[in-house]
């Protein structure tokens, strides 16, 4: 089953202003922000975008904690985290080799704002509120295992992916926000809708 | 005076403590204390009786709401909160928290928000 599309481009528009909003205050520079692709996804579609991202991926994830049952999972490669975070520290290119505690404290914080940018602007489309929960680093076998779960479940299409492209001071990002939610409230949802 | 008075940060993520902090010490603050969950945060008032307690609403361990049902009648508390958390926000009023701030911040709504409590 899959959610309504121009309900999810309604959330993908709207939350892609909310990103560049949140952001813009946290960045010292200019901030755009453009989902270039969201998708319901299947489970197969979801393990094969994940191997994609390589051993060497950042990830951040959260469990959804009220509304929703789920969980968010953010992926940009190491190089585009190192950028992000001079870029975000408005420190020269290149500067960041290694990331401390508090480069990882940023990423989640990114998860935690990408994530409730499009999370509420979808569960508003679905008239609902959601939490997402604190977020944590995991390791791309984890992640791995996330996968592996999944295609244990039956077969459906209950993971939405958005790529979003956000510019930082006239530098590219992609981002990659994974939101996979319980199968059977998504059929709530669409009842309700 | 009101920005020498003791204001403890609570907050999951280093990185907005951080940005939390470099907001107020640029408005004059000096005095903080940092707690990265409700269970430090709660030992850190009942040991230091901060004057404002800025609480996060989801942190591991013990979130902010926890804290708010054990100190919110004693303290002065202003919640930090994610976009989209409005029950959360009314439910945190009546359990005595003096305001609410949204991540991520605007530097005049912070100030707002503590300066009620503080006095200035």
């Amino acid at each position: 089953m899959q959610m309504d599309k121009t309900k999810l481009q309604h959330a993908a528009t709207e939350g892609s202003r909310r990103v560049q909003e949140a952001f813009g205050k946290l960045s010292k520079t200019k901030v755009t922000a453009n989902v270039t692709e969201i998708q319901s996804i299947s489970d197969d579609t979801i393990i094969e975008k994940f191997k994609k991202h390589g051993e060497q991926a950042v990830v951040a994830f959260a469990q959804l904690i009220s509304g929703m049952e789920g969980f968010a999972l953010f992926v940009m490669s190491r190089e585009q985290a190192l950028l992000f975070i001079d870029l975000m520290n408005d420190q020269p290119v290149g500067s960041t080799g290694i990331m401390k505690d508090l480069d990882r404290s940023m990423i989640k914080e990114t998860l935690n704002i990408l994530s409730n940018a499009y999370l509420v602007s979808i569960a508003k489309e679905f008239q609902s509120e959601v939490m997402i929960g604190p977020p944590l680093m995991v390791t791309s076998t984890r992640m791995k295992s996330i996968a592996s779960d999944l295609s244990n479940k039956p077969t459906a299409e209950h993971s939405v992916l958005l790529d979003t492209s956000l510019v930082l001071n006239e530098q590219h990002l992609d981002l990659s926000l994974y939101l996979v939610f319980d199968p059977s409230l998504l059929e709530t949802l669409q009842q309700e809708s | 005076m009101a920005k020498d008075q003791l204001i403890l940060l609570t907050d999951d993520s280093a990185f907005m403590r951080g940005v939390l902090k470099n907001i107020l010490t640029e408005a004059g603050h000096t005095q903080f204390l940092e707690a990265s969950n409700g269970k430090e945060a709660l030992e850190i008032i009942k040991a230091n009786s901060p004057a404002l307690v800025l609480l996060d609403v989801i942190m591991p361990e013990m979130g902010g709401m926890d804290v708010l049902k054990e100190v919110g009648s004693t303290t002065n508390i202003v919640m930090v909160t994610a976009v989209g958390q409005d029950t959360t926000t009314e439910e945190a009023k009546s359990l005595g928290a003096k305001g609410y701030i949204v991540k991520p911040f605007e530097k005049a709504q912070v100030l707002e928000a503590v300066n009620a409590v503080l006095g200035e």
